[in-house]
């Protein structure tokens, strides 16, 4: 056994170069391309200008709406400088909130609230538009519901004091506990499943260092080829150990390597990228690298050519991570077919789980090689 | 003592090996010759517990070949045709590696001693920048770190030089002399072959027998 650790210790000061660079490079591709994701987002926001004439409550609530529109870029501007923004084209559309915002709409007038500029290469103005006026016309209706209570109360005679922000106010939040834009249908006499799943984003962090974390695996253990070389074959004879012993010996020091190396690289993503971090998460992330070591070593085991296993395993790489749902989002899939699920341990990461199919399968196999003799004994 | 009897060895219907016989005693170093795919290497793999015999009997001292294999390999040491090395490794690194998986414990100095017995001096320098020859007095180093009783050789001294060629031969008969080692050697050097051996096998179509310790110099059977 000290022997055996010896001999890798010889191998690491010799490759060390090479495999530092395949154990930090999950963490540095992930890093980066989490935030030329968030970049290239950033550049394909509309931008927008708001020009607002007479700060307001109203006006102020429907420019932090906007705000939290994830395709829009908002920019606070005067008229002025918007405008000479859109003649360069720096701009999609300028919206102007007149004087008087929101005296007009609490008068419930809907004309000439906004006013809007485009340019010949706004590409996004109607949408835009469009947008905007849903939201003013929202606000249009609130006010009109909250006078109607008003025209009730003194109908009625009540001589309670109403109290508009209030009406306004449980108006709003009515609109979001009713769920009035997400709603589950079902044909009648049919139940429908009705789950509190979350769907995964498109770009998910975890997804995207699992990919890396995948092909870095496969690269870290070509050592198995290199050990395996056929012209040396023959010193397996006389050594204290068998190959399949070294290697096996060797697989367990590989992976507690990179088991350390990844506990430090998954709580620097979790830091830098503000990504949630759960015990769940730790667990998966631990099982899901347990089943990619042991695939990759046997994977590796069925090559005797360094560049035919590294054209295959990125090959495999790619499948394994489409299917696992880190690039394209399957979770449709996934509720018509439950069982594409296991197809790829990726899947069971993303979602916080252990892959007992894959662990299952690949530990009988790695039985199976270990126990399988040599074939060379005389 | 080694003892061959009868040894045949088969690759399907072509027989590579038929009825050989010999022995080969303690402190003996005997040379073992033959034109190209007479078996020479299939002889010496059979021997190194590398490929099964089809028929016949192998025996090294209290052992019989077919049972307690790696006890018998623990009494060989086989120096391949081809060179068996880490090329991206040093010659320190080689001998420490495959020390480290030897039955045997050697210390560095030990290690060292051995390279330097097959006259390789270049302790630090890499098995790819190295000659060819040197490449082979490794090779020849790593397969005695575990000391083995009966050193099988297959055509070792290919690429050295005439001068190492000489050094490792008077060596190999040291070794064989003091240490009471067996010794089997391939080469198609008959100069080579008679200087250092004290008997000569020679195994293919013609198989032959030469006895060179005897008292007329070369006496020669028909086997």
């Amino acid at each position: 056994m000290s022997g055996i650790l010896y001999t890798r210790w010889l191998r690491v000061k010799k490759d060390w170069k090479s495999l530092t660079l395949w154990l930090i490079l999950p963490f540095l591709l992930t890093l980066l391309t989490t935030k030329l994701v968030g970049i290239w987002s950033e550049d394909s926001k509309i931008p927008i200008g708001i020009v607002v004439e007479e700060e307001s409550e109203l006006s102020n609530q429907l420019i932090e709406t906007l705000k939290g529109v994830s395709y829009l870029d908002v920019k606070l501007l005067n008229e002025r400088e918007a405008l000479n923004e859109l003649e360069k084209h720096e701009l999609d559309s300028v919206f102007v909130l007149h004087n008087r915002y929101e005296e007009m709409i609490i008068d419930g007038k809907r004309n000439g609230l906004v006013e809007s500029y485009s340019s010949n290469r706004s590409y996004a103005h109607f949408a835009v538009k469009e947008l905007i006026t849903s939201f003013v016309q929202g606000d249009v209706s609130r006010m009109r519901a909250a006078y109607e209570v008003r025209d009730l109360y003194s109908e009625y005679g009540t001589n309670e004091e109403w109290n508009w922000e209030e009406i306004v106010e449980a108006s709003i939040e009515m609109q979001s506990s009713q769920e009035l834009l997400q709603t589950n249908f079902s044909y009648q006499n049919q139940s429908v499943e009705v789950t509190d799943d979350e769907l995964l984003p498109v770009f998910n962090t975890w997804g995207i260092w699992a990919f890396f974390s995948l092909i870095s695996t496969f690269f870290i253990f070509d050592w198995v080829i290199r050990e395996n070389r056929p012209e040396l074959h023959i010193r397996w004879f006389f050594t204290s150990t068998n190959f399949k012993k070294f290697a096996s010996i060797s697989f367990v020091f590989y992976t507690v390597i990179m088991f350390i190396v990844d506990g430090v690289t998954i709580y620097l993503l979790s830091k830098l990228l503000q990504q949630p971090f759960t015990i769940d998460l730790w667990i998966s992330i631990l099982f899901y690298k347990l089943a990619i070591h042991l695939f990759a070593f046997l994977f590796v085991n069925l090559f005797k050519q360094s560049l035919m296993y590294y054209v295959s395993s990125i090959g495999v790489t790619l499948v394994l991570t489409l299917l696992g749902g880190a690039i394209i989002p399957i979770d449709g899939l996934l509720k018509e077919w439950s069982w594409v699920e296991n197809l790829s341990p990726i899947t069971s990461l993303l979602h916080e789980e252990i892959p007992y199919g894959w662990l299952l399968v690949l530990m009988m196999l790695f039985c199976i090689w270990y126990w399988k003799g040599d074939k060379l004994r005389a | 003592m080694l003892r061959v009897i009868d040894l045949e060895k088969s690759y399907g219907k072509k027989k590579i090996l038929d009825k050989v016989s010999f022995q080969l005693n303690r402190g003996e170093v005997v040379g073992l010759v033959g034109e190209n795919g007479a078996g020479k290497s299939t002889l010496l793999n059979t021997l190194a517990t590398i490929t099964r015999a089809t028929k016949g009997t192998i025996q090294l001292g209290e052992f019989v070949y077919g049972k307690k294999t790696e006890d018998i390999r623990k009494m060989v040491g086989f120096v391949p045709q081809e060179i068996s090395l880490w090329e991206e490794f040093t010659v320190e690194q080689n001998m420490l590696f495959f020390e480290k998986l030897s039955w045997k414990r050697r210390t560095k100095d030990e290690c060292r001693q051995l390279c330097l017995d097959m006259q390789l001096e270049q302790w630090k320098e890499p098995v790819k920048s190295l000659s060819g020859g040197m490449k082979r007095k490794l090779n020849m180093a790593v397969s005695l770190l575990h000391d083995p009783m009966l050193i099988l050789l297959d055509e070792p001294t290919v690429g050295i030089d005439l001068k190492s060629k000489n050094e490792i031969g008077k060596y190999l008969v040291k070794l064989a002399r003091e240490q009471g080692k067996m010794i089997l050697y391939t080469s198609h050097d008959m100069n080579e072959i008679t200087t250092f051996c004290d008997r000569v096998y020679a195994i293919g179509k013609d198989p032959f027998y030469i006895d060179l310790l005897s008292s007329n110099g070369v006496n020669v059977e028909k086997l």
